[in-house]
């Protein structure tokens, strides 16, 4: 059988393993997943991504181009998204806030794209060599309005590559950007792993489906169906609200109805969108949620705390937005506390308090020296929450 | 105050010029609504008026101006 992961391959060592950096995968993971297009502007820590599309893009029939800057990026892969290109855009923080205005017209004309930010310590030109999750409530709100998002977060490098590839199935299902973070630590970390994992991820036809046309004669939807360019239907694409016909509407019944088709495409399909993975399903006296670089000392305190006496649940996010609403709400019901170590000032934390106030606590675990939370840290600070907080 | 009744809007509907229509059919392509229809060797038909959102891609596109905008 021809394996379609041809382009990791070439990055093996031996049969079972390879060895690459994080931003490499990434750009390796693109281009299996059938990205053709490619427009960026280079900035630590995410240049290597454009590296590669830069050398690979042209040998494989696609398009790079380096633009004047990161505005001129999203809206030349929108524009390629709007012509039937998979088209995807690498940035950091600096160029994340610059696109903000762009993934909003995104979301409105529903152009799907996949948007990589590997995020670096914030605000502004912060250090750019030192990782961080500042950008995590960036993603969700950046854009201006009620809208809905999908954001991914990376832990290791065989997450760059398989969520990359998993970004773009869900922007073209959802027709939507997707957004893959990533921190300088993941974007820069050379690491090996098995190339079989990539065989779990494969795209498969089922996931370009859309046999629609565009105009459809049920106003309610959950996912538009794409333009179809080079036929006899002419779309008109605009970032105004507008009606089934594409031209825009003031109508308040149909402006109401296209917001909630937006957000209903992303919240009905929660169950597909939520990647996550737990360690010692209910085992755990207390619980640790994390995500990105963090997740790895999650894990990794797992057997530390172990040792010490603590038993400890482990839920690894992979998604982050949308919300995985039930799954924290049962993990909340069955332990004494949740700690949530990332690198900001509890952005995520917050987000999981509401879900889980009603059941347990829910305890931030910040770090903004530009330094990561080792497992220890994690460790030191379940041993002194540890019977603090009543069981649930 | 006295409320008075609102005025119903007249929408503007395409027209089609015989004399310059060459039958090439992109009105009918561009047309949001789908109401435009070019028989073979004809000019456009606009098949249901009261679809027409009076959004003038037709005339906007038409390469030989054969199309006006009229009202009722």
């Amino acid at each position: 059988m021809e394996l379609w992961y041809t382009h990791l391959m070439r990055e093996t060592i031996d049969q079972d393993s390879l060895l690459v950096q994080g931003n490499r995968a990434c750009a390796l993971g693109a281009l299996d997943a059938g990205v053709r297009f490619f427009a960026g502007y280079p900035i630590t820590p995410s240049s290597e991504i454009m590296e590669v599309m830069a050398r690979e893009l042209p040998a494989v029939g696609g398009v790079f181009m380096q633009m004047e800057d990161e505005i001129a990026s999203i809206c030349a892969c929108i524009g390629a998204s709007l012509t039937g290109e998979i088209s995807m855009t690498a940035t950091s923080g600096p160029g994340f806030s610059l696109m903000q205005e762009a993934i909003g017209y995104a979301i409105m004309a529903e152009a799907p794209t996949v948007i990589v930010n590997v995020m670096r310590m914030g605000p502004s030109t912060g250090r750019p060599t030192t990782p961080s999750q500042g950008d995590v409530m960036q993603a969700r709100w950046g854009t201006h309005g009620d809208h809905p998002a999908i954001v991914l977060a990376a832990s290791n490098v065989a997450d760059m590559y398989r969520l990359t590839i998993a970004a773009v199935r869900f922007a073209q299902r959802f027709r939507m950007p997707v957004i893959v973070l990533a921190d300088e630590i993941v974007g820069h970390m050379r690491e090996s792993f098995s190339p079989e994992i990539a065989g779990r991820y494969r795209l498969t036809s089922g996931d370009f489906d859309f046999t629609e046309t565009y105009i459809h004669p049920e106003m309610v939807r959950e996912v538009h169906p794409p333009h179809e360019l080079g036929t006899l239907i002419h779309p008109h694409v605009t970032g105004l609200i507008h009606d089934e016909t594409g031209f825009p509407t003031n109508d308040p019944k149909k402006s109401e109805q296209f917001l909630r088709e937006l957000h209903d495409k992303v919240v009905h399909h929660r169950g597909e969108l939520c990647l996550y993975d737990v360690k010692n399903v209910g085992k755990g006296r207390v619980a640790v949620v994390a995500y990105g670089s963090c997740a790895r000392s999650a894990r990794a305190a797992l057997k530390l705390a172990e040792q010490e006496g603590i038993p400890v649940e482990v839920l690894h996010l992979y998604t982050l937005f949308p919300l995985p609403v039930e799954i924290i709400q049962e993990l909340a019901r069955r332990v004494e506390f949740i700690l949530i170590p990332e690198l900001n000032l509890g952005q995520y934390a917050r987000e999981v308090r509401r879900l889980a106030e009603n059941w347990t606590t829910v305890v931030s675990m910040g770090r903004i020296d530009g330094n990561l939370i080792t497992p220890r840290d994690i460790v030191d600070r379940l041993a002194e929450l540890v019977g603090k907080y009543e069981s649930a | 105050m006295k409320s008075t009744p609102s005025k119903q809007r007249v929408r503007s509907t395409p027209r089609f010029d015989s004399a310059r229509c060459k039958n090439c059919g992109l009105c009918a392509c561009v047309c949001p609504v789908a109401s435009i229809e070019v028989p073979a060797s004809e000019v456009p038909i606009l098949l249901e008026p009261d679809k027409c959102t009076s959004c003038r891609s037709c005339e906007f596109i038409c390469p030989d101006f054969a199309v006006t905008m009229a009202k009722a």
